[in-house]
């Protein structure tokens, strides 16, 4: 009787024990639903932590365009550049690899407790700690199916970032962020708003190729600075309700790491201040 | 199974004390009768650091100041029935502790239940299992490296004759840590047999009965389910690997292979790609008095296998790939450029040849002379990534065991162990070293590694219970950050007492700041069961490695104290 159900327990688990895919069906990324789910729906936001150096990290940046490509503007991709090791400079400018792009956000996240990358790349999907990983810091392999879990669930809030002003006397950047609350919430939130450039034209290295240092390369939604703080500011104390909207208004003057302000765009977030769980994310660029 | 001495970067060898330790640690529990029949034993192991901000080397301490990992196992047996415990701590855990997922907290890491009745054990909780050399499935701790994929589930082990052995497993594997052991998410189903023909069917091969003689077959399957909600690719949600293997032995000889294959995996590890994995591996060793010989090749290609797809490579890996590079227990060479194993492709071959000249000959003087010589080289695998491949995702096209051009490693070295007198024992250790560091310890950029070590060990024993034992080592390198030298002192005051010292200076750096001594003391006291250390000084940042997996640890300044004990 036990040999019995030992044999059908292997035979069991040889039929069962293997699903080969020889021809996956790999949706192509351009034909997702590209029209975004619009107001009321929650977007992602997706922190790439990465490094020039990071020979390893590309594979993870072509992961986050893919994402952002099936899901256009519901996911909102930040490359940060952490760690000595992957992102410090190797040589004078303007030798190769000579740019720091580390901002002291970035650095003081990631030495923030359950912010401690243990590898690059990694990566943050709405900051949310992963249910099962318990972690937020997650493997880019993880990524698309981390984004599929929160993109489009009713959201709690808005971020609305208004129109961009220049001014040319005080040469700041003028805008308002506006937070409507769209569900009864409870507990701390804060706003944190940032400042990123895209297609920033550097060195990378990158394993896949011999030589592997790449020149250039085409660096993708760089976070350089944040504008009111690593960790924003408090919107929400105790609780808010439906119909309420929070208004923030910020006159910023570009950090001296931006190359070209057409370039630019303002990500703005808002997260609860337990979980550090993003909540809502809007984007802006600055010549919108 | 590979050898698993730790050595930790700044700590240096401390085979003697360490050792006596660790027997005592493992061998000498002393059991307690805890009712009728029933017996309780256990054992604990603390380590806690006090950190200090050091600049020079890079060291930042905590914001606690303070590090602990503490250990504490309880086990209960009686009859065929074993049940046990395990309370871990990490307040928080030691800098760079462990190799993967975050441990935080205090609370039980481990806990089983086991019974054996009529040849049938079942066990249900933790386990830790392996099917053969792991090609397919190891579950296992290495506690100084942080690695620990321990299984929850159930485990049945069953030999439905002599020399006939069953196991099925079942469970998730152990993820991190926080006040308690966290699980992955993806489940791990694994069956596996083995048949030791001259026990099984001594009538059928009465001569290999007769000669010591033996043939040892074995094979198995292991499936990983986890869902697929990934809405970007097709993923297998069940993915199997196979394995089978054959072990052949008589009174010199063992032959040892094994051989597994795992279908499309498309992970975090190998770029999602969907190409099928295999691995070889084979050895052979001879021994007869006085003289050693092994040999032994392995091929790895597109071998990662964990439960969790995304997983980062410490965490929920359900094999095990095991390394021929020998594993040094020197410091310099052991923390320095120690090779990990490449799982995504890799060709590697080994050969060591161990003599005794016997005493009374020209070479073996009055007390004889041992002599061993090991070689291990590890390349890539040739390949040629398939461009374009948007209809089988396979990445890369390999013939199996065709080696690439890029040479990872090669470890050449030399060691004369002689007593040259009653009280005088010295060896003599010349090390010849290529490290391909981009690709080992993922530093691109940085130039091919060639290095040189010499090492000279000496135990001078002034009585029968008090010895010195002294290291005093040499790496010259043109690369990375050029020559180191260490010196170490140990002293013993048997039965109780130890006294240690060591200083690394890296002198060969390229600029003044790299020209950096770490130096560390170490006092200790040993009594039956138990062990205390206290080390004070500098730790440099290296690399900890145990059986080809290694991981990173950080330069620290502090005091360290250890504490082990058995009961």
């Amino acid at each position: 009787m036990r040999h019995h159900f030992i044999g059908v327990l292997a035979v069991a688990l040889l039929a069962a024990g293997c699903d080969v895919i020889d021809e996956p069906d790999n949706p192509v990324p351009s034909v997702g639903p590209c029209t975004g789910n619009g107001s009321g729906a929650r977007r992602v936001l997706l922190e790439d932590l990465t490094g020039f150096r990071c020979s390893t990290c590309p594979p993870a940046a072509e992961k986050a365009r893919e994402i952002q490509s099936f899901y256009c503007k519901d996911v909102i991709v930040v490359a940060m550049h952490v760690t000595s090791t992957f992102a410090a400079p190797l040589n004078p400018a303007p030798g190769p690899f000579s740019t720091d792009f580390r901002t002291p956000s970035g650095n003081e996240t990631i030495t923030t407790a359950g912010f401690q990358p243990p590898n690059l790349p990694i990566g943050m999907v709405n900051r949310k700690v992963d249910g099962t990983l318990g972690t937020r810091l997650l493997q880019h392999g993880a990524w698309a199916t981390a984004t599929a879990a929160v993109i489009g669930e009713p959201a709690q809030f808005e971020v609305l970032i208004d129109t961009i002003v220049h001014n040319s006397v005080s040469n700041t950047y003028d805008f308002r962020v506006r937070v409507p609350v769209l569900q009864d919430v409870s507990g701390g939130y804060n706003l944190t708003v940032l400042l990123t450039e895209d297609h920033v034209a550097d060195w990378q290295k990158d394993a896949r190729y011999d030589p592997s240092d790449l020149f250039p390369y085409d660096h993708r939604h760089v976070l350089r600075d944040n504008v009111n703080g690593t960790w924003g500011q408090s919107i929400i104390a105790s609780s808010a309700a439906v119909g309420d909207t929070i208004p923030t208004q910020y006159s910023y003057s570009l950090p001296t790491n931006v190359i070209d302000p057409a370039h630019c765009a303002v990500v703005a977030y808002v997260y609860r201040t337990d979980s550090y769980e993003v909540m809502q994310v809007s984007q802006r660029e600055l010549g919108e | 199974m590979q050898a698993s001495t730790p050595t930790r970067p700044g700590t240096g060898r401390q085979p003697s004390v360490r050792s006596i330790a660790g027997a005592a640690a493992l061998l000498g529990a002393l059991t307690l009768q805890a009712q009728e029949g029933g017996q309780v034993h256990g054992n604990f192991s603390t380590d806690g650091q006090l950190y200090n901000d050091d600049e020079q080397i890079g060291a930042t301490a905590p914001p606690q100041d303070f590090g602990l990992n503490a250990w504490g196992n309880l086990n209960y047996s009686q009859g065929g029935f074993r049940a046990g415990v395990r309370f871990e701590s990490y307040e928080p855990a030691l800098l760079g502790y462990p190799a993967g997922a975050r441990y935080s907290g205090s609370g039980i890491g481990y806990r089983y239940a086991s019974y054996t009745k009529d040849d049938l054990e079942v066990t249900v909780g933790n386990f830790y299992e392996q099917f053969g050399q792991g090609l397919v499935f190891r579950s296992y701790e290495e506690r100084y490296l942080g690695v620990d994929n321990a299984m929850d589930g159930v485990r049945l082990k069953f030999s439905p004759d002599t020399g006939i052995y069953l196991k099925g497993v079942i469970g998730r594997q152990r993820f991190g840590f926080e006040n308690g052991f966290t699980k992955g998410d993806g489940l791990v189903r694994g069956i596996d047999g083995e048949v030791s023909l001259t026990e099984a069917f001594p009538r059928a091969f009465p001569k290999w009965v007769e000669k010591g003689r033996n043939l040892t077959l074995g094979g198995s399957f292991v499936s990983k389910f986890q869902a697929d909600n990934d809405p970007l690719l097709d993923l297998p949600e069940n993915v199997g690997a196979w394995g089978a293997r054959a072990n052949y032995t008589t009174a010199r000889w063992n032959l040892y292979t094994e051989y597994a294959y795992k279908i499309n995996d498309p992970n975090g590890s190998n770029g999602n790609i969907y190409n099928n994995g295999q691995a070889l591996l084979a050895n052979v060793t001879y021994s007869t008095k006085g003289l050693g010989v092994s040999a032994g090749a392995h091929s790895y290609d597109n071998m990662v296998y964990r439960s969790d797809r995304a997983a980062a490579p410490f965490d929920l890996n359900i094999n095990y790939l095991p390394t021929l590079a020998k594993q040094h227990t020197y410091n310099l060479p052991a923390t320095l450029y120690p090779y990990a194993t490449q799982p995504n492709g890799e060709v590697s071959y080994q050969g060591e040849v161990f003599y005794k000249f016997k005493k009374g000959t020209p070479l073996g003087g009055k007390y004889g002379t041992k002599l061993a010589v090991n070689w291990c080289g590890a390349w890539s695998l040739d390949t040629t990534r398939v461009m374009n491949d948007t209809v089988h995702y396979l990445g890369y096209r390999t013939k199996f065991f065709r080696q690439g051009d890029r040479q990872y490693f090669s470890d050449l070295n030399v060691e004369l162990r002689k007593k040259v007198s009653a009280d005088w024992e010295l060896a003599l250790t010349y090390i010849n070293l290529v490290y391909d560091i981009a690709t080992v310890q993922g530093k691109p950029g940085q130039s091919v590694i060639y290095a040189d070590m010499v090492i000279l060990e000496g135990l001078h024993n002034f009585t029968d219970r008090n010895s010195l034992r002294f290291e005093v080592q040499h790496l010259s390198t043109k690369q990375d950050h050029g020559n180191w030298a260490t010196a170490l002192a140990e002293l013993t005051f048997s039965p109780h007492w130890f006294v240690a010292a060591m200083d690394q200076y890296n002198y060969g750096g390229s600029v003044e700041t790299e020209k950096i001594h770490y130096p560390i003391g170490t006092v200790g006291y040993i009594r039956g069961g138990s062990r205390f250390s206290f080390s004070y000084g500098r730790q440099r940042a290296g690399i900890f490695c145990v059986g080809g997996v290694c991981r990173v640890v950080p330069a620290a300044n502090g005091l360290t104290a250890s504490i082990t004990t058995t009961f």
